[in-house]
């Protein structure tokens, strides 16, 4: 009797949550090593976007409505829509919660932090927006105010988040990648020592 | 996939973000001014003063001011509003503004002014208020303009920085892809 795939027992996803977790299984397991790359992409071009601004800005000393950066220099409309911004900021957090799974050891401390950060960042962000949405502002102030520009203000005070956000995270990407030796193997194929990597040698040691 | 739903909370997700897009952005990222005074008493008025950039380097220095009535609190966008930036310390020669007298911007009610700020060092900023002859006011404060020698140098460091991390990300990407492996086995069979 042929054996053929469809004759074997499928499983059912019947449920958001049985597709949902599938689908983090795969993405921490075989896909993270090309998932994390995706993220990364969008993270870097986010914060090139920011120094890019600051460099406008205090560098080249262009006046505010020019200074949108890379983007907003083809796309002005898109840098003032607020799914941009927020949106950004929900992206950010969403993969880092999504893809945390794969990661262990000295790289998951990392990329912890960087979380916790971003969750603070997020409520920031969500508090600008609400208070944008809603017509009040925090505070009695004339404009949206997120509670740490109490003490720092605005422009600062986000190019300091991502960087807090960004260096935890590619500190945490490193380690990932080159984990220190005493670190368990991860299910994942991004460890530049994983067999994936080194086929040549994995025959050789077969 | 029978049986298959779109559980309500993410079709509310989507109704958001699809709302989102037509609602304008909060100022959360390098284009935003500082708020140097907050309902600032100026004779019959109320001022709110920003600057802009919100760390001040030599250059232009953009000011908006907002008049509002202190009786009513209401804005009073026919008012003209005059900034003048002076030195402190030996200098006294005040600098004047760009554009002369404030410009009136009836959408926003705010009052735009520029100023070209040349040396870094301490100002006092004196804004004027004026609806008619009896009907005026003004308010002070100081700033400070730095060098923006370190400020240049950080940033151009982080450009460098991010630099150097996206061509590692690269490299990593072409191993990552298995980009690398194909290039190694074209030069083999070449």
């Amino acid at each position: 009797m042929e054996l053929r795939a469809e004759s074997l027992p499928q499983p059912q996803v019947k449920t958001v949550r049985e597709a949902w977790q599938i689908f983090v299984d795969v993405l921490n397991g075989p896909v993270h090593e090309r998932a994390l790359y995706v993220y990364t992409a969008v993270v870097l071009a986010h914060w090139v976007e920011h120094i890019v601004q600051a460099y406008q800005i205090f560098v080249l000393a262009w006046p505010r409505p020019e200074a949108g950066g890379v983007l907003g220099l083809w796309l002005p409309w898109l840098v003032q829509t607020e799914l941009l911004h927020w949106g950004y900021a929900f992206f950010m957090l969403f993969g880092l919660i999504l893809l945390r799974p794969g990661f262990a050891g000295l790289s998951r401390t990392f990329w912890n932090i960087s979380l916790a950060i971003q969750i603070w960042h997020f409520i920031e962000h969500t508090l600008l927006q609400g208070q944008a949405v809603v017509g009040l502002n925090l505070f009695g102030a004339q404009v949206p105010t997120s509670v740490a520009q109490l003490w720092v203000p605005r422009p600062e005070l986000h190019l300091i988040y991502n960087a807090l956000v960004f260096i935890p995270m590619v500190l945490a990407m490193y380690f990932h990648l080159y984990p220190p030796k005493s670190e368990a193997p991860v299910a994942c194929t991004c460890s530049r020592r994983s067999p994936h990597h080194n086929k040549a040698k994995a025959k050789q040691a077969a | 996939m029978r049986g298959f739903r779109i559980p309500r909370p993410f079709s509310f997700f989507l109704l958001f973000l699809a709302f989102l897009l037509s609602v304008r952005p909060v100022a959360a990222h390098g284009d935003g001014a500082v708020l140097r005074l907050s309902n600032a008493p100026a004779g019959p008025f109320v001022l709110d003063v920003w600057t802009y950039p919100s760390y001040l380097i030599p250059g232009t220095v953009h000011f908006s001011v907002s008049v509002l009535e202190a009786a009513s609190g209401e804005p009073m966008p026919a008012t003209a509003v005059f900034v003048e930036v002076t030195p402190l310390g030996e200098q006294h020669h005040p600098i004047a503004p760009v554009n002369g007298r404030a410009t009136l911007d009836f959408q926003t009610l705010f009052h735009e002014s520029y100023l070209d700020i040349q040396e870094p060092g301490r100002y006092e900023v004196t804004v004027q208020a004026a609806a008619s002859a009896e009907q005026q006011g003004e308010v002070t404060f100081e700033i400070e303009v730095a060098s923006g020698t370190g400020l240049k140098v950080m940033i151009v460091s982080f450009l460098g920085v991010t630099g150097i991390i996206g061509v590692w990300f690269v490299r990593e990407g072409l191993r990552t892809w298995g980009i690398e492996r194909w290039v190694r086995g074209r030069k083999r069979n070449n």
